[in-house]
């Protein structure tokens, strides 16, 4: 079988997975039906996140969506800073002696940081 | 999964924030976490990023347009860039971009599907680490953000064929890693 057709028998078999089915039917091609037991078994070992992990990260997230803190980036530390507190780059900035770099706007959508061009955020579009 | 009018149903007609927040976190935070967890190694920064990811979510809630885009290309799209935006950080202070970490996500010690499933993860996320960062991504939003090939075309810029190809190739890749690992497509199944 050609790699156009077996591509497309797969990329069809994946979609039906996606959607939720789970008899796609027989597959004769015996590399398309290798490569459906590996989606099966990414589908199914994806949904195997354990509890603690999900309801601690819900914990932690709602404390903070309701609390209505200011997002800042993941840099490796789980701390916050405030809002007017020099971050790591603007901290090595300083310590040579030079300004800070201006600070770009952040998107109130997607929270990326960018310099300020047309109205619209480069990084999101919205 | 949920239609455009749903989402938008889920997210505007509930009465309170902890009911939007509840709805939203259960209907997508499987799919975030598994998005997350197939682009980056670091088991730490991937329960960051995702908690950062619903934190972004919910602070632009009220500047989500629907007719602008569904939902779900909204959420990934956010999602799509703080990964982009957490590499470049890591770049920015000379970290290497896609360490293996020895730290996989912990395996429970209950019953025997779970830790088969567990370990499951654990190689297919180190098969992942051995396809390039486009195939990562395709697979990921592919898999997890349950957009089309189309959606996922315009997010990344490729063309939808391309993404097809890449999809078909990166899965086929990543199939001989694992077998490579002595792991056969049909283990954990």
């Amino acid at each position: 079988m050609m790699e156009t057709n077996k591509r497309d028998i797969f990329l069809k078999y994946l979609d039906q997975l996606l959607a939720g089915a789970e008899d796609i039917g027989p597959i004769e091609d015996a590399e398309i039906s290798g490569l459906i037991d590996l989606v099966r078994a990414m589908l199914s070992a994806g949904q195997a996140i354990d509890t603690e992990t999900r309801e601690g990260l819900r914990e932690r997230i709602m404390q903070n969506v309701l609390a209505g803190g200011a997002v800042v980036p993941f840099t490796g530390k789980t701390s916050r800073i405030a809002e007017d507190e020099l971050d790591e780059d603007e901290l090595q900035y300083v310590a040579v002696g030079l300004a800070r770099p201006a600070r770009g706007e952040v998107c109130p959508v997607c929270g990326s940081s960018y310099i300020r061009g047309k109205g619209k955020c480069p990084v999101c579009g919205l | 999964m949920l239609t455009h009018a749903e989402e938008t149903s889920l997210i505007f007609q509930a009465s309170d924030m902890e009911t939007v927040f509840t709805g939203i976190y259960n209907r997508y935070f499987t799919r975030v976490y598994n998005y997350v967890r197939y682009r980056v190694d670091d088991a730490g920064a991937v329960e960051d990023l995702t908690s950062e990811i619903f934190e972004k979510v919910f602070a632009g809630l009220k500047y989500y347009r629907p007719e602008k885009a569904p939902f779900s290309a909204w959420l990934f799209s956010i999602a799509r860039h703080s990964v982009t935006d957490y590499y470049r950080r890591r770049a920015r202070i000379s970290l290497a971009s896609l360490e293996t970490s020895a730290e996989l996500p912990c395996a429970d010690s209950s019953p025997d599907g779970k830790v088969i499933a567990d370990e499951l993860q654990q190689h297919i996320h180190r098969a992942l680490a051995a396809l390039g960062e486009q195939e990562r991504e395709i697979i990921a939003l592919k898999f997890w953000s349950g957009l089309t090939n189309r959606d996922i075309a315009g997010v990344t810029g490729l063309r939808e064929s391309n993404v097809g190809v890449i999809l078909f190739r990166s899965m086929r890749r990543l199939r001989l890693v694992l077998e490579s690992q002595g792991l056969s497509s049909s283990d954990g199944n």
